[in-house]
């Protein structure tokens, strides 16, 4: 990142003021708020982008100041990438990432759905793809059980739906149900 | 703790356009929540290409996705009598009917198939015994394909479609299900080619799917029709057992006469078709070929081995058409002048 630190230092003219959900804050550098397609929109709609208009903190009521903290290391990583676009190569169903992505994303998987909702929230392209992504290659080829345990799915009962014999642990169960192209078996409750 | 399930639609929606069919599936035995979601969004197959071949004692299938991932199976009766699946790894299911978990995999790829199949083809191999084995199977196979495509919200969009076929009901346990509006390329081929056997399409040309099919190709089937279904293709190949100047005549052009009475779905033929490009006409008979040179005119060229070329024009002289006469098919060409 220290590369990348902005040579200018803050000025009120270049920055805006985000408040976090538990009351901190924190001064955005304009230039890094064009990632965020909602906050490029408020900036414009309220014309914060020109010195002659004051400029009033900006409540993010969804977000902690622990994912804001995390959001603005993304937002600072990014700050001279080209514009995000759709058709994006990384936009495609690849799951090979950037070292940088793979190190900033290897966080708890709770942590990753929090970050995905900011991210959704605060329509950030970029990284929003990349969680969809890395979720999706941490479901890819795994088993219903293996699954259950990445994306924090308790089933309570852990009983044979058919029988009511308690379920053996086993990893490879999506591998004993039907083809691999099958809907059975059904899931158990929760 | 945020889990999936508490994420916003607009997210698992997007999560669900990076997995592949197979996790899809496997997702949708996690839990109930995930179960009913998937059933209400369904998630895009994003198949590509499907082909499945029926043999005597197994069906094989490629499914190919549009990120160019492929499963292949096939499907076989089991030492005891039920199911075998070899994919990766082996699988055995000694209590189901092969032919059955087949059609049920089919069925449930095809449920969540919403874009665009580029080819979909269902071929009959090793007939060298004949058909008489495979035909059932295939019966079966088309019996529940037919039943998927039925129970589908919206037509399943195939751009080219291809199905042995000996029967007309064949053909029709699918080509009516598919989007008329996306299917560019009918194929009926005939698994024991070569046959004399004929086909009746009187059912098939009065469906939507052929009226608005641009290409078709049935070489090796003789069929039991008039030229009149055909005029509307913009190229193709077909077989008649008998054909007459007249119906050559109309496939040129529908004479005003016709076109008042509005026998016609399209009121132009080939040489007025902006998208016409070639056609083939296989016959075994040809009444009063001669003839065609009272109607078309002296050919242009004319060779030793009973070969005639026509050029025709439009009125306009905008449009110029190529017919090639020999002693079994008709040619029709576009010519650029």
């Amino acid at each position: 990142m220290s590369c990348e630190e902005p040579t200018t230092s803050p000025t009120p003219e270049n920055n805006i003021t985000v408040v976090s959900s538990d009351g901190k804050e924190f001064l955005l550098d304009l230039k890094l708020t064009e990632q965020s397609e909602t906050l490029a929109r408020l900036i414009s709609n309220f014309e914060y982008d020109r010195t002659d208009v004051k400029k009033d903190p900006v409540p993010l009521g969804n977000i902690t100041s622990a994912q804001m903290q995390k959001i603005i290391e993304w937002l600072q990583h990014h700050r001279y990438y080209p514009k995000w676009e759709q058709n994006d190569i990384h936009y495609s169903t690849s799951f090979t990432f950037e070292t940088w992505v793979e190190e900033y994303l290897n966080i708890p998987n709770n942590e990753m759905f929090e970050l995905l909702n900011a991210a959704n929230y605060l329509n950030i392209p970029r990284l929003f793809s990349t969680i969809c992504r890395i979720m999706a290659s941490r479901i890819t080829g795994k088993s219903a059980e293996q699954i259950r345990t990445v994306l924090n799915i308790k089933t309570d009962v852990k009983n044979d739906v058919y029988t009511g014999i308690p379920i053996q642990e086993d990893s490879s169960s999506s591998e004993d149900g039907m083809s691999e192209i099958s809907l059975s078996p059904s899931p158990p409750p929760i | 703790m945020p889990s999936l399930s508490e994420m916003p639609e607009v997210v698992m929606e997007k999560i669900f356009d990076k997995l592949d069919i197979r996790a899809i599936f496997t997702l949708r035995t996690v839990s109930r929540f995930l179960q009913d979601f998937i059933d209400d969004v369904v998630p895009d197959s994003k198949l590509k290409v499907v082909e499945v071949s029926v043999y005597s004692k197994y069906v094989w299938v490629r499914y190919t996705f549009s990120d160019g991932s492929l499963i292949i199976n096939t499907y076989e009766k089991s030492e005891n009598g039920g199911c075998k699946i070899v994919t990766r790894k082996k699988k055995v299911f000694d209590e189901l009917d092969y032919v059955e978990v087949f059609s049920g995999d089919l069925g449930n790829i095809l449920k969540f198939q919403k874009s665009a199949i580029q080819y979909f083809s269902l071929g009959w191999s090793d007939v060298i015994n004949g058909s008489k084995e495979i035909e059932p199977i295939t019966d079966k196979i088309l019996e529940k394909l037919e039943e998927i495509l039925k129970s589908r919200k919206r037509k399943l969009k195939v751009k080219n479609v291809r199905i042995d076929a000996l029967k007309q009901n064949q053909v029709l346990s699918i080509l009516p299900f598919v989007d008329s509006e996306y299917l560019e390329t009918i194929g009926i081929s005939n698994p024991e080619s070569p046959s004399n056997e004929i086909l009746n399409i009187d059912k098939i040309v009065q469906l939507e799917q052929w009226k608005q099919g641009k290409i078709l190709y049935t070489p090796e089937h003789i069929v039991a029709s008039s030229t009149e279904y055909f005029t509307h293709f913009s190229k193709g190949i077909v077989s008649f057992l008998s054909v007459s100047v007249e119906g050559v005549i109309l496939l040129k052009e529908v004479s005003p006469v016709l076109r008042r009475q509005k026998r016609f779905a399209r009121s132009c033929a080939f040489l007025s078709s902006s998208s016409f490009d070639n056609f083939q006409i296989k016959y075994q008979r040809f009444e009063e070929k001669e003839l065609l040179s009272d109607v078309l005119g002296l050919p242009s060229n004319q060779e030793e081995n009973d070969k005639k070329e026509w050029i025709v024009k439009n009125s306009s002289n905008t449009s110029f058409l190529k017919i090639i006469l020999t002693s079994s098919d008709v040619y029709f060409m576009r010519c650029s002048n």
